[in-house]
C-alpha cells in the first residue's frame, strides 16, 4: 500500500514511515503543503496521512486537493488541534478518520485496517488462533463451531492483540485502545489484567491459552 | 413560577381582597343606603303632611271629637300616616325602627315621629314605611352591585391575561429564546429584540453585548487551546512513537525495555494532562453536539459488564439495578457515559476489598436518577467544595494523585443540564445524576 505521510514535524514524520514500512506500507514524506502537492500531482497513492497544521498552508485545503486527483486514496487527518469542529470539518471534507495526536503507532494502524475494511470492501480474513477463530465483521470468537460469549470490551482486547501478533503491545496501548483518549489509568490499576484474565478464562475453559503471553512490567503478546 | 402567572395571580388575589371586602362591607353599605334614602322620604313627607295640616286646618283631621287621632295607611300597608293630639308636650323629632300592630298584623316599620304644636294642643305626626320594602331595595341594590362586579372581574382578568400576554412578549422571547443559547456562545444569535417597551430593548441589548464579550473571551480561550495543544501534543507525539518503535526492536535487554516503560508511563501521565485539560476546556467551550438520545439503561448494561469483573477481581461486590429504558433527550452518548464511568472508577479505586459498589437507576417524579454508591473511604469534603468552586487542579492533602475524573465528572454534569450531587463521608459515598425525563 502506497502511503504519502504529510506532517511538518521531521521526527514525528519518520517515526510513522519506519513503523508504517515494516507493517508493509510504503511510504512517502512530505514536510510542506508545496512538496505534498507536488508528490500528490506525481503518484498515486492508497494512504493519505495529513496533518492540518502545515507550514505553508492548511491541512484541510490540502485535503480537499488531493481528493480531485486521489479518487481512490483514503484519507486519515492526523492532527494536534483540539477542537470538535476541526474533526466535523474534516469527516465532512471527505477524511476517512480523524486521529488527535498524540496517538499509538499501534492505534494508527488499526485505524487503517478498519478503514480500509469499511470503505475499499477488503475483508480482513478471519484470525485462527489455538483452534479459535475470531471473526472481526462479526464480532464473534468461535472454537469449532461453538460461539464464546466476551464482552465488547473483551473482544476488541483481542482484536487488538491478534492485529499485532508477537509484538509486545502495553498496558497504555491497550487502554488507549479500549477506552479511547480520555481514560485515566494510573500505573497501578489492573483494568487491563482483569479483561485479559477474563479472555484467558473464558477461551481457556475451550482449550489452552498459553499462547497469550503476559510480558512482565511491560503487558502482553499472541506468540502464534 | 413565571412572571406572567405570578401577575394574573397577584391581580387576581387583588381582586379577590376587594371582592371580600365589598361581601363584608357592602350589606352594611347598602342597608345605610337604603334607610338614609328611606329618610329623606319620610322627611319629605313630614313636610308634605305638615303643609296640608297648615292649609287645611288640623280639626279636618279631628272632625269626631271622641276620636283623639287619624290614621291612614295602604292597602298593602306599606305605608302609614298617624296624627294623635297629646298631652304630654314633649317635642319629638326622631326616625327608628318599631313595630306597629295594624288590623292585627305586626309589621316591622322605619317611623317618622314628630310632635308639633298648634293652636294651643300638641300632636303627635308618625309616618311609617314597612322594612319589609327596604329590604327589598335593599336586595335590588345588592344583586345589582354584585352581578356588575363579577362581571367587572371577570373582564379585567380577560383583559389583563391579553395584555400582560402581549405585553411580555418580547419578555419571553429573552428568557425561552435567547437566554438558553447563553450555554452554547458560538450558537448565540445577535438578532434584536423587536419591541416598543424601552425597558425590554435595554435588557435585550445589555444581554447582546454581554454576549459578544463572553464570545470574544471564548474565542481567545479556544484560539489559545488550539495553539497550546499543538504545542504540547506534537512533542508528545514524537516521543511516543520514538519509544514504540524502539519497543518494537526485538534484540533489546529486559532491563532496557523496563526503562522504556517507565519513559512511557512518563510520557502517557503528560498526555493524560494535556488531554483533561483540554477536555475540561472543551465542554466549559461547549464544544460538544448536544443532540443525541441516550438510553440510560443502555448506558448503565454497557458500564455494569465492563466494569463487574474489575470489582469483582477486587473482592468487591458489584450490583447493578435498572429500570426501564430511560431515553434522555438533546444528550450526548460519549459524555453521559464518561461522566458515570468516572463516578464508577473512582468507587472501585477507593473502595477496599470486601467492600461493595452499587450501581442503580431509578424514577423520581418528574426526573431519573443515576446512582453510584460505595463503602469506600470517602471524598474529602474540601476536595468536594473544589471540585463545585470548578477549579482545575485539585489539592487533596490525603491523595498524592488526585486526577480529573472529578471535575471532569462535573464539568459534564453541568453542560449536559444533569443534577449531579455528592455525598460523602468516611462510611463510603453517594453520587447521584438527576436527569430531567419530563
Amino acid at each position: 500500500m502506497r502511503t504519502l505521510v504529510v506532517e511538518d514535524q521531521l521526527d514525528l514524520a519518520e517515526e510513522i514511515k519506519s513503523y508504517l514500512d515494516k507493517e508493509s506500507f510504503h511510504c512517502d514524506l512530505a514536510q510542506t503543503y508545496a512538496s505534498a502537492s507536488e508528490q500528490l500531482a506525481i503518484n498515486k497513492y492508497d494512504f493519505i496521512l495529513i496533518d492540518l497544521g502545515l507550514p505553508d498552508g492548511d491541512g484541510m485545503d490540502l485535503l480537499q486537493e488531493a481528493k480531485k486527483t486521489q479518487d481512490t486514496a483514503l484519507f486519515i487527518i492526523i492532527t494536534a488541534r483540539g477542537e470538535v469542529q476541526d474533526k466535523v470539518t474534516g469527516l465532512l471534507s471527505g477524511a476517512d478518520d480523524y486521529l488527535s495526536k498524540p496517538f499509538s503507532l499501534l492505534e494508527l494502524k488499526a485505524r487503517m485496517q478498519a478503514i480500509l475494511r469499511r470503505k475499499s470492501g477488503w475483508t480482513e480474513s478471519t484470525f485462527s488462533f489455538g483452534g479459535f477463530t475470531l471473526d472481526p465483521q462479526s464480532r464473534i470468537v468461535k472454537f469449532k463451531e461453538q460461539v464464546i460469549d466476551l464482552t465488547k470490551k473483551e473482544f476488541d482486547l483481542l482484536h487488538f492483540l491478534l492485529l499485532h501478533r508477537k509484538k509486545v503491545i502495553n498496558r497504555y496501548q491497550l487502554a488507549e485502545h479500549i477506552w479511547g483518549e480520555y481514560f485515566e489509568d494510573d500505573h497501578q490499576s489492573n483494568f487491563i489484567d482483569v479483561h485479559v484474565k477474563n479472555v484467558r478464562k473464558k477461551l481457556g475453559a475451550f482449550a489452552p491459552t498459553d499462547w497469550l503471553e503476559t510480558v512482565r512490567g511491560v503487558g502482553y503478546r499472541i506468540q502464534l | 413560577m413565571r412572571l406572567s402567572t405570578k401577575m394574573i395571580l397577584f391581580n387576581l388575589l387583588a381582586k379577590g381582597v376587594i371582592l371580600i371586602g365589598f361581601y363584608l362591607a357592602g350589606p352594611y353599605l347598602v342597608r345605610k343606603y337604603a334607610i338614609d334614602y328611606t329618610d329623606d322620604r319620610l322627611r319629605e313627607k313630614k313636610s308634605q303632611v305638615l303643609a296640608i295640616v297648615e292649609e287645611a286646618g288640623i280639626e279636618n283631621f279631628f272632625q269626631d271629637d271622641s276620636v283623639s287621632g287619624y290614621g291612614s295607611y295602604n292597602l298593602l300597608k306599606e305605608e302609614y300616616i298617624s296624627l294623635e293630639k297629646i298631652l304630654d308636650p314633649v317635642p319629638i323629632d326622631s326616625i327608628f325602627d318599631e313595630e306597629r300592630i295594624i288590623e292585627d298584623d305586626i309589621v316591622s316599620y322605619r317611623v317618622l315621629a314628630y310632635t308639633f304644636d298648634d293652636n294651643g294642643s300638641m300632636y303627635l305626626m308618625e309616618i311609617g314605611r314597612s322594612l319589609a320594602t327596604i329590604q327589598q331595595i335593599e336586595k335590588v341594590i345588592s344583586t345589582f352591585i354584585l352581578v356588575a362586579f363579577f362581571i367587572f372581574i371577570g373582564t379585567s382578568v380577560l383583559l389583563d391575561t391579553t395584555f400582560h400576554s402581549l405585553l411580555l412578549r418580547p419578555f419571553h422571547k429573552i428568557i425561552y429564546k435567547k437566554i438558553p443559547e447563553i450555554r452554547e456562545p458560538s450558537n448565540y444569535t445577535y438578532e434584536p429584540l423587536h419591541t416598543k417597551t424601552t425597558d425590554f430593548k435595554i435588557l435585550d441589548e445589555a444581554i447582546n453585548q454581554l454576549m459578544m464579550r463572553i464570545q470574544q473571551v471564548f474565542n481567545r480561550e479556544r484560539e489559545f487551546i488550539a495553539h497550546a495543544s499543538h504545542e504540547l501534543r506534537t512533542p508528545i507525539s514524537v516521543l511516543q512513537s520514538k519509544i514504540e518503535n524502539m519497543m518494537a526492536e526485538t534484540q533489546l535487554h529486559e532491563q532496557d525495555v523496563q526503562r522504556l516503560m517507565d519513559m512511557l508511563q512518563t510520557i502517557q501521565r503528560f498526555k493524560h494532562l494535556v488531554n483533561s485539560l483540554l477536555l475540561i476546556s472543551k465542554i466549559g467551550n461547549a464544544q460538544y453536539i448536544r443532540n443525541e438520545d441516550v438510553d440510560l439503561r443502555q448506558i448503565v448494561q454497557e458500564l455494569s459488564e465492563e466494569w463487574a469483573p474489575v470489582a469483582k477481581e477486587k473482592g468487591l461486590d458489584f450490583l447493578t439495578h435498572t429500570a426501564s429504558s430511560v431515553i434522555i433527550r438533546e444528550s450526548n452518548y460519549s459524555m453521559v457515559l464518561m461522566m458515570i464511568q468516572n463516578a464508577i472508577i473512582n468507587a472501585i479505586r477507593y473502595t477496599p476489598a470486601n467492600g461493595s459498589v452499587n450501581l442503580s437507576v431509578y424514577r423520581e417524579k418528574e426526573s431519573t436518577v443515576v446512582e453510584v454508591n460505595d463503602s469506600g473511604k470517602g471524598i474529602p469534603p474540601d476536595l468536594i467544595q473544589q471540585v463545585k468552586s470548578g477549579m482545575v487542579f485539585l489539592k487533596d492533602a490525603n491523595n498524592e494523585k488526585s486526577g480529573f475524573g472529578l471535575q471532569i465528572m462535573h464539568k459534564i454534569a453541568t453542560y449536559l443540564d444533569v443534577g449531579l450531587s455528592i455525598v460523602s463521608s468516611d462510611q463510603g459515598t453517594k453520587i447521584q445524576f438527576t436527569f430531567k425525563t419530563t
